[in-house]
């Protein structure tokens, strides 16, 4: 585990501690003999990176004995271990560093070197193939740019064969871009995905999270099998407020590149384009993204995409306390599509969410015309296009076409189109929407003049 | 007071610690650290025989591979409350690379020719971020495939299978008890992937991509010759007897039979041929896609159905066999078929069979 979240737990064990003996003070047993030793420490951490624990003397009250004056030997269930020497305590306690060499369930046990009866011991799980950023460098503080610290723990996950990058809770500043090669997963410490509500997540540290401020590229590049994000949280801190009139622009947070990589469980505040998924046999699920323009983005993808439990959400008004519309919503109205999918064999697409954009879904042929497969067909279920001016739009598809299941779509007041479809193209669009509803006003009519391969049955009245 | 807030804190402690271990959920004891090599060519089949006893002696926990190779001879009896998982999250993929000779994931080579090669036996028992090879099968010129016993039986209630992926297995998953969960899988089985049989209570099966795996590792264009066998073969779904089944975003690409729900060859079972809910179902160059002989009295409702035929080869999308034990029932509410059917997308169909909001 990262040193940064073991500091914390520290700061909170220490924080309880404090509290036990300013109660033991007041009852007069400050001076007490020691009977044995509190040992503190994480409840994991990766094997051969060190952690800190804290040894206090205790008295049979469990208060701090500040006036014990002996010396702690240090033991270990691990003969890999390596622990400190032997120590005397100041004011009853201190903190050591210690590393573990094997990974599994370890024990660690301090004793006074005169009296074996004074002792204490906790255990934790060593784990293996885990790579804190902390060890690397990586400050987490906010400011400090922490890029090269976290692109060196990639290549060193990189270089043992592979493993988790973990960052802990905290906020990581960069200003470059990664790349995330084969079998290295970036990743935080505990399950995500995040959310945040009247929290700005610059200022305040609620996940493991990276600030981003690069503009010249995708800030993580996913470029080998095996390569993956989880349980991040995003956040662009130098993006406009929600008063501008137009957000700016980034390049795609994350750019996938090969197949067999995986995006979970993480989140997105502030971004212009999130994800762009340019392979087949990649997953995304578990995903809150608050991204202006584009929310996904499917093309080249040869082998299927799943993507599941997505959200599309306007997180920028909730880290701002502003009420919803803010101005930055009436371009996102007019400009933002939660998912755009052009050359893909095979998508499968369920639980998909948002909550105001212009256009839900887009389906619709790539600009590059050379790849060997067509614009893509596959299967939806439980869509969910909440306060939009197109729901869906299909300008092409292969001969499967589309399905989707249950598709709730909700008009803005000047919403355009629930369902278009469009005619012409590269390959006519089929679609079929199989039971849904859709809500309020339609200028063009909730489908318009469907082409003759759209099918919309089982409508809510 | 003051012994009762250190309890507090320890509380607080494991609960908050538990949540916040990094990769929570392949946490426990290494097999490397019972001398486990993972070097691709040492038996590491006793080391991990000894990590699952002294797990399973401690009360239940995680027994974790690391990214490597751990080549096996045997193979092993998972008891009550252990989970044998990856350091890393599955599934895997193999797109060009061989899991045998480069290390990928964590990895299990299996040899064994003998039995099952993990047998889920007791509650709680799980595999999860597993990449299980076979390095002695075929090579994808051959004719026909070598014949292997299931990589995993599921024979406990309270069992699960997750986020694992499978290359040139021969038959992959033998789910024989109910209340088990099974998500998350990449399936490159030449004959079965997934088979159901003797199951009381429902079975949930979510996520599920059978793919041609061993073309990739090899480098091989589709269809290699191992692929016609498959072709004449492989299926990725059998039901037999069971109670209930949930079937999610179950997809197929390549074999002979999307999905087989038929009656069991044992039929002592107090139970009929199963029914069940399916959704998002994607049975691309198949033969056959959907095959029903039997089902109980609820029968099999499927929605969102794509069915592509297999170039030349295709039979029927949907067939609905008549008489058995138990006469099918099958809905197929929304979908699309493709390709050519030599019976017709769906042929002769009994009357119990609805098929509706079909794309043109």
């Amino acid at each position: 585990m990262a040193k940064r979240l073991q500091t914390l737990l520290l700061a909170f064990s220490l924080s309880l501690m404090v509290g036990c003996g300013g109660s033991g003070s007041g009852s007069g047993g400050g001076g007490a003999q020691a009977s044995h030793f509190g040992v503190r420490g994480p409840s994991s951490s990766a094997a051969g990176f060190s952690f800190s624990i804290t040894v206090t003397a205790q008295d049979k009250s469990n208060a701090v004995a500040t006036s014990y004056s002996g010396r702690v030997h240090f033991t270990s269930s691990d003969p890999g271990a390596v622990l400190p020497s032997d120590s005397q305590l100041a004011n009853g306690t201190a903190t050591f560093s210690v590393t573990l060499g094997n990974s599994g369930l370890q024990t660690i046990t301090a004793t006074d070197t005169m009296s074996s009866t004074i002792h204490g011991s906790f255990s934790l799980t060593a784990i293996e193939n885990e790579f804190p950023v902390a060890a690397f460098g990586a400050k987490g503080d906010g400011r400090t740019d922490d890029t090269a610290a976290i692109q060196g723990a990639i290549n060193a996950a990189s270089a043992a064969g592979g493993g988790s990058v973990v960052l802990s809770v905290a906020r990581y500043f960069t200003t470059g871009t990664l790349v995330v090669p084969a079998d290295v997963v970036l990743c935080g410490p505990f399950q995500g995905p995040f959310d945040v509500t009247g929290l700005n997540p610059a200022t305040g540290a609620i996940a493991p999270t990276l600030l981003i401020t690069n503009t010249s590229g995708p800030f993580i590049t996913l470029n080998g099998a095996g390569s993956g994000v989880a349980d991040l949280l995003f956040h662009y801190p130098n993006q406009v407020h929600t008063n501008a009139a137009a957000p700016t622009v980034y390049p795609y947070t994350i750019l996938v590149t090969a197949p067999g990589t995986k995006v979970v469980r993480s989140m997105a505040t502030n971004a212009y384009d999130f994800l762009d998924i340019e392979s087949g046999r990649v997953l995304a699920r578990d995903l809150y993204i608050g991204a202006f323009h584009i929310g996904i983005h499917i093309d080249h993808a040869k082998g299927r995409v799943t993507v599941r439990n997505v959200f599309n959400q306007v997180f920028w008004d909730v880290s701002e306390n502003v009420p919803v519309p803010s101005p930055i919503d009436t371009w996102v109205l007019n400009n933002a599509i939660a998912l755009e999918v052009n050359r893909v064999d095979g998508l499968e697409l369920h639980d998909f969410a948002l909550f105001i954009r212009g256009t839900g879904i887009l389906l619709t042929d790539s600009p590059d015309k050379t790849q060997d497969f067509l614009a893509g067909y596959g299967v939806a279920s439980g869509i969910d296009l909440d306060t939009v001016k197109y729901g869906i739009v299909i300008s092409s598809s292969n001969s499967a076409g589309y399905k989707f299941a249950s598709v709730d779509i909700g008009s803005t007041g000047d919403g355009q189109a629930a369902v278009q479809v469009k005619s012409g193209g590269s390959s006519p669009p089929k679609i079929l929407i199989n039971g849904g509803s859709q809500r309020g006003v339609w200028a063009l009519g909730a489908y318009p003049a469907p082409a003759p391969d759209a099918v919309v049955v089982n409508i809510l009245p | 007071m003051k012994v009762n807030l250190t309890v507090v804190f320890l509380v607080l402690c494991f609960f908050a610690c538990h949540v916040v271990i990094a990769r929570a959920v392949c946490a426990g004891a290494s097999v490397n650290s019972f001398g486990a090599k993972g070097d691709g060519h040492s038996d590491d089949t006793a080391a991990i025989q000894s990590a699952i006893s002294a797990v399973s002696g401690a009360g239940g926990g995680s027994v974790v591979f690391g990214p490597g190779r751990y080549m096996v001879s045997g193979t092993f009896i998972v008891p009550q409350g252990v989970v044998l998982c990856g350091a890393v999250e599955g599934p895997f993929d193999v797109t060009g690379i061989n899991p045998a000779a480069t290390t990928t994931a964590p990895t299990l080579l299996i040899t064994s020719t003998s039995g099952p090669f993990l047998i889920l036996q007791g509650f709680g028992a799980g595999a999860s971020d597993l990449l299980f090879h076979y390095p002695n099968q075929v090579g994808a010129s051959a004719s026909k495939p070598t014949n292997y016993p299931y990589t995993i039986v599921m024979n406990s209630p309270g069992t699960k299978v997750a986020r694992c992926t499978v290359t040139n297995g021969y038959d992959f998953l033998d789910i024989e008890r109910g209340r088990v969960i099974v998500e998350d899988l990449y399936i490159g089985a030449f004959h079965t992937g997934i088979y159901i049989d003797h199951v009381e209570d429902r079975v949930s099966v979510n996520n599920v991509v059978n793919q041609v795996f061993w073309d990739l590792v090899e480098n091989a264009a589709v269809p290699s010759p191992i692929d016609t066998w498959v072709m004449n073969n492989g299926i990725g779904l059998i039901v037999n007897r069971m109670d209930s089944l949930e079937l999610h975003d179950f997809s197929v690409f390549e074999r002979n039979t999307g999905m087989l729900l038929t009656d069991s060859p044992d039929k002592t079972q107090n139970f009929l041929a199963g029914y069940g809910v399916g959704s998002d179902i994607d049975l691309d160059n198949v033969q056959y896609g959907i095959v029903i002989s039997s089902s109980n009295s609820p029968g099999y409702k499927f929605t969102n159905v794509d069915i592509a035929a297999a170039p030349g080869q295709g039979q029927a999308a949907v067939q609905v066999k008549s008489g058995g034990s138990a006469p099918p029932k099958i809905l197929i509410n929304g979908g699309s078929q493709r390709g050519t059917w030599a019976l017709g997308a769906y042929p002769a169909p009994a009357s119990d069979i609805v098929i509706v909001n079909i794309l043109p």
